[in-house]
């Protein structure tokens, strides 16, 4: 069917962009309509960013044609032109601002956007109050970011971008904290302002939530345009296949070793004051005991607790039956506990060191010579034996890691945890950002771990993620354990969507309670 | 075959370190024509290996918080704290001296000195790794603080008049080389052993790239800050002990300069401002080569005022090298990955 | 009165033990010796301290956009150097003109110091290290470094410092005089107040000292902010540097080199945040006025002036514990662990 180009907010054809030795998109068409909604899908490193980016300006594009609104843009398109013509980008991080406040922060488009060089106090409240209304929310406007729950954050995010007559939204992740109901509800205000006919574009690895909410699905692969589906026409094993090229399945976690008792580690009736509270969990050796539920549920914080980076001020650990007071990392490393963390660039590794000297840090103490100085020898043969084992892709573990993949990177912080012979392992979003063929690596090793005797702990907001690599599961929403799943239960066919209910109705009923 | 790669790694990864040699050397080549044997001469060096070590002691503390990601603007402050208090003692202020066996005077106020120093830099390490404050500004508080001490000490005015058992240290030579650039050549080998092979050195790397990291690789932050500045302490100690015997006075304000110019040598001998690179070695060969060109300059009769003008010049030169040598280093990268892809 | 009461809430807390110390101090002060709490103190302050003020609101700015300028006080002895050479020469003996050149010249260093900073991409620190070496070396080699007196200078500039702005007569036949530097002070105060306050730049510069990123993100010109933050300190401190040229009615080339630690030290005092994001006129105003008042009534309350220093550290020092530690807490409380 042929669409007029007039019909069309923003359409952009044959975009090309090549970086020092990368095509990074080839030619590819990207259509979207007034007051669509359009999902972007991709593995990481397929061109999804870079397509943005040369759609709102950030970079310029080496060939192709882009209209907006019916206007081709010209060679001196940029990010200002690009707000000027109604385009809002919302990125992963919010990019908000920590010490200023929540009115601040989201009159701050407003301000550049219409090139104002003084500022009216009363004209800013009504603009921020105008907005808040629009959508629905209840901020506290001049309290300041950095006080903020980070559903707070983002809804300031989302409320910074519509204070434009925004015509197309860009969302890159944006609805991590927020409930399916909340992000629906969000996108029905924007749907809402469909007389204004505002559209909207967002990347996100959460297949449930690109079918709940998209009007179409577009794939990008390797920088090359796969197609626009109808979600309807589509379900998460074909997404798949369309993302990666290949028909990915993933090997289910089967437990054969029985539980030993006592339990590796064991929490009872754990508090910590507006975390989380009354956790009772056990994992045993083999167990890969999986926690799920939104940003903002607890988990990462429970996990630091176990970590010894989040004092937790009621109930108790025990560690292999031994009652335990975690004060420190150093302290949890030695009891045999190891963390992957969450945000790999900036907790997991040291990016300007090479590869051998990341996987050698935990260990460091133990391989010293016999004067008490380092031995590069058995660092050596450490980084070299991780690299084996965790197949890290690199000509030389003398390389920085920062010259790795994504998928690499993890796998380092993977191995530098695996070289300290932990009992039990803490992963923290282990796969976000990863491309799917180092994701079932990374599956395929956690698997491995455990049928070896290791306990295994991971920390996901994917569902299929926590299905398919653990044993048991338990949801946490606002800081507490609201449902957990033994092996048998997860076996079931409709698991998935069980759980996504559970976490559904919970959000709600926190938020409700919240409101109250 | 092993080795060979190690070395055009090493070479590549510190092309920083290597710049500063051969720039180095070209000062030293520049001089020598320039000036010839008035400079290089064994009475200059003599003056020099009397002359550096007080500041050498000085810019090896300030290198080794710069690389962990730190500073200490304290370190002289500290210096002068604790040289006067010695001072004050070895002088008879605080009691009789006569009454006392002068070694026991001496080796007692050179320990006094020491451990007053290591808590003066305990309490910067103490407030910067508790508070989180940022070290520029608790170090800046601690100078203050330290500065105030000896002023109200003093009086503002110079104590002088110490016994000669204890100005010896400032003039004995051992095997023909003065005692006291011994003392810095120990102080640096240490260091420099700790640095580069003990897990103590690897750590304040570490800390100095990424100490958000460093925490979750289960090293303490907190124990290491505070021995770091506790050390940089001690070493300005060693060093105000130096400086009294070899000026036979202590005052406030003394080795104003010294501050300053040890964050010069730091960052021209390859140590990165903000932390996690960066030799010990390099901050040697740069008082070397800095205290070539002051000589140079004292020759060519350079006011005060033209000195600091060079100081600033090169130290802004030397950052603009850095980052050209740093472009050059990504575009090889990428041309390497180019390489790999095709 | 809801508002005011507002109002004090508003007031961060720092500034409120800040306050309290200041009247504490000035009470007790008062007590040992009355003559404290006269009208000759506070326009004695106000004489031996406006330059001070002056220049920690060009820090205040710098510090505030998540920059730091050691370079400030060669800024202003420097241009104030240049300024008073150029109004010899030219015959020129006008006040507004003086500061419209010592203002130029300041501005020109801060420029010169904002493009080292966004192309050397090193720590402002290092870089405002070497200009400020650069500018203080370059000067004293040229132009020599002799004292110049204001009567050298000019009869209207020698007037301004001595002349002035009212004079009080108090009932014991004495007579106090207040000087006219206030009235720069208020302007600067004013002028700074709207700009950051009441400006789309100005809030830039907030953005900028909070996270760089993302201000660019949001579509600032980081370059232009950090222009402005820079020309806008050096021309203050070219103000400064004038103005304790005329306290003193002589041009020392020589002096305030060396005090440009002690203005950051008030600012930070004031409860300014040395990553930046965050600070207030206010509060480097109550850094400067509790140095100024340790500065003069030590020697009444019988301590010597060597006690300055002392006290000036120990007030830095808590106020940075504080500052730092609620800061700590909050990041804490978001899991950030970046320091």
């Amino acid at each position: 069917m042929d669409e007029k180009k007039a019909d069309f907010l923003i359409d952009a054809r044959k975009i090309s962009k090549r970086y020092v030795g990368v095509q990074a998109l080839d030619q590819v068409d990207f259509l979207i309509k007034k007051g669509e909604i359009k999902c972007l899908v991709g593995e990481n490193g397929c061109g999804k960013s870079t397509l943005i980016k040369m759609i709102t300006g950030v970079e310029k594009f080496d060939s192709g044609n882009l209209t907006i609104d019916g206007h081709t843009v010209g060679e001196h398109y940029d990010f200002k032109q690009a707000l000027k013509t109604g385009i809002q980008v919302i990125y992963q991080d919010l990019s908000l601002f920590d010490h200023m406040t929540v009115e601040e922060n989201i009159v701050m488009s407003y301000l550049i956007a219409n090139n104002k060089t003084f500022i009216d106090p009363k004209e800013m409240r009504t603009i921020a109050v105008n907005v808040i209304n629009k959508i629905g929310v209840s901020l506290p406007l001049d309290t300041e970011i950095e006080e903020l729950s980070i559903a707070n954050r983002q809804m300031v995010a989302i409320c910074r971008a519509l204070t434009q007559d925004a015509k197309v939204i860009f969302m890159d992740e944006p609805t991590t904290a927020l409930t399916k109901n909340e992000v629906s509800r969000l996108l029905e205000v924007v749907r809402g302002l469909k007389a204004k006919q505002m559209s909207v574009v967002f990347v996100s690895h959460k297949l449930d939530e690109v079918f709940a909410v998209a009007d179409s699905i577009m794939v990008i692969r390797d920088g090359v345009k796969v197609g626009d589906f109808n979600p309807k026409e589509l379900d998460q094993r074909k997404l798949s296949y369309y993302m990666t090229g290949s028909e990915v399945i993933y090997n289910k976690y089967e437990k054969t070793k029985k539980s030993t008792s006592p339990a590796v580690i064991e929490l009872k009736d754990l508090s910590r004051k507006a975390y989380y509270h009354h956790i009772n969990l056990k994992v045993n050796k083999s167990d890969i005991f999986g926690i799920i539920g939104l940003l903002g549920s607890g988990r990462t914080e429970l996990a630091l607790s176990m970590f010894g980076l989040n004092q937790p001020d009621a109930g108790e650990i025990f560690f292999e039956g031994v009652p335990v007071q975690i004060n420190s990392p150093k302290q949890a490393i030695n009891l045999g506990i190891g963390l992957v963390p969450e945000d790999r660039a900036v907790q997991g590794l040291f990016l300007k060191n090479s590869i051998l000297k990341n996987v050698s840090v935990p260990v460091m103490d133990a391989q010293k010579t016999k004067i008490g100085s380092i031995d590069i020898k058995k660092q050596e043969l450490l980084a070299e034996k991780m690299r084996k084992m965790v197949n890290i892709k690199t000509p030389s573990v003398m390389n920085l890691v920062e010259t790795l993949s994504g998928g690499n990177q993890q796998k380092v912080s993977l191995g530098k945890w695996i070289a300290t012979n932990p009992k039990i392992l803490i992963l923290d979003s282990p796969t976000v950002g990863i491309d799917i063929g180092s994701k079932s690596e990374i599956y395929h090793y956690i698997q491995e771990l455990a049928k070896s005797g290791i306990a295994v702990i991971i920390i996901s907001d994917e569902i299929e993620e926590i299905v398919t690599n653990c044993n048991r599961v338990a949801v946490m929403s606002n800081g507490e354990i609201v449902r957990e799943y033994q092996s048998e239960e997860l076996a079931a066919d409709s698991i998935q969507k069980d759980i996504a209910a559970v976490i559904e109705e919970s959000y709600v009923q926190s938020r409700n309670m919240e409101r109250a | 075959m092993m080795k060979r790669k190690k070395l055009k790694q090493i070479i590549k990864l510190d092309l920083s370190f290597s710049v500063l040699m051969i720039a180095t050397l070209a000062i030293c080549i520049f001089m020598a024509i320039a000036l010839g044997g008035r400079l290089y001469s064994g009475a200059v060096f003599l003056g020099m290996a009397y002359s550096i070590p007080e500041f050498a002691l000085i810019s090896i503390a300030m290198t080794m918080v710069i690389i962990m990601g730190g500073i200490d603007l304290s370190l002289v402050a500290n210096a002068n704290m604790s040289g006067m208090i010695g001072a004050m003692i070895l002088s008879g202020a605080f009691f009789d001296i006569s009454k006392v066996n002068i070694y026991m005077l001496v080796m007692g106020t050179i320990l006094l000195v020491l451990l007053i120093a290591a808590l003066g830099g305990l309490i910067n390490g103490l407030i910067i790794s508790r508070f989180s404050a940022v070290p520029m500004i608790a170090t800046l508080g601690t100078m203050t603080l330290y500065n105030g001490i000896t002023t109200a000490l003093s009086k503002g005015k110079a104590v002088a008049n110490f016994p000669k058992e204890f100005l010896m240290l400032g003039t004995q030579k051992v095997a023909g080389i003065p005692l006291v650039f011994l003392i810095m050549l120990i102080a640096f080998m240490i260091m420099a052993f700790c640095f580069n092979r003990t897990g103590y050195g690897q750590k304040l790397y570490l800390m100095g790239e990424n100490c958000a990291a460093s925490r979750f690789s289960g090293i303490n932050n907190e124990k290491n800050i505070c021995i770091t500045y506790t050390i940089a302490g001690l070493l300005s100690g060693i060093a105000s002990i130096v400086i009294i015997a070899r000026s036979n006075s202590a005052k406030v304000g003394y080795g104003e300069t010294y501050l300053l110019q040890s964050v010069l040598v730091a960052v021209l001998g390859g140590v990165s401002p903000s932390g996690g690179k960066g030799k010990l070695e390099g901050t040697l060969l740069a008082i070397f080569a800095i205290y070539l060109l002051q000589n140079a300059f004292n020759l060519w009769q350079f006011t005060t005022f033209t000195k600091k003008f060079m100081w600033g010049i090169m130290l802004l030169l030397v950052m603009f090298i850095t980052q050209i040598t740093e472009k050059y280093m990504k575009r090889l990268q990428k041309k390497k990955k180019i390489s790999k892809n095709e | 009165m809801e508002k005011l009461k507002k109002r004090i809430k508003n007031i961060p807390n720092t500034e409120k033990y800040l306050i309290v110390i200041i009247l504490f101090y000035s009470l007790v002060v008062s007590a040992i010796n009355p003559s404290f709490l006269s009208l000759e103190t506070l326009f004695d302050i106000c004489r031996s301290w406006s330059g001070m003020f002056i220049i920690a609101i060009g820090t205040l700015v710098v510090m505030i956009s998540g920059g730091i300028d050691v370079s400030s006080t060669a800024v202003a002895i420097v241009s104030a150097h240049i300024t008073v050479r150029l109004i010899i020469a030219w015959n020129i003996d006008n006040v507004l003109v003086t500061i419209i050149m010592v203002v130029f010249f300041g501005g020109v260093m801060g420029l010169i110091n904002a493009c080292l900073v966004q192309l050397l991409k090193v720590e402002p620190f290092i870089i405002t290290l070497g200009t400020g070496n650069v500018f203080f070396g370059l000067s004293t080699m040229l132009l020599g470094a002799i004292q110049i007196p204001g009567a050298a200078i000019g009869k209207k500039f020698a007037a301004f410092g001595s002349d002035p702005l009212l004079t009080v007569t108090m009932t014991d036949g004495t007579q106090v005089k207040l000087t006219k530097f206030v009235v720069i002070v208020l302007i600067v105060v004013l002028i700074t107040w709207f700009f950051l306050r009441r400006t789309t730049v100005g809030r830039g510069i907030f953005a900028m000292g909070c996270s760089e990123e993302a201000a660019k993100r949001v579509g600032y010109n980081t370059f232009f902010l950090k222009v402005m933050v820079y020309v806008y300190a050096g021309a203050l401190a070219g103000v400064m540097g004038m103005v304790s040229t005329w306290k003193v009615n002589q041009l020392t080339p020589i002096s305030l080199i060396g005090d440009e630690l002690t203005i950051i030290a008030a600012v930070v005092i004031g409860g300014t945040l040395p990553s930046g994001g965050r600070g207030k006129i206010f509060g480097a105003f109550l850094g400067i006025l509790v140095m100024a008042i340790f500065d003069s009534t030590l020697v009444l309350i019988g301590l010597s002036s060597s006690w300055k220093l002392l006290f000036t550290g120990v007030v830095l020092l808590i106020s940075i514990c504080a500052t730092s530690y609620q800061q700590r807490v909050k990041n804490r409380k978001n899991f950030i662990f970046t320091e």
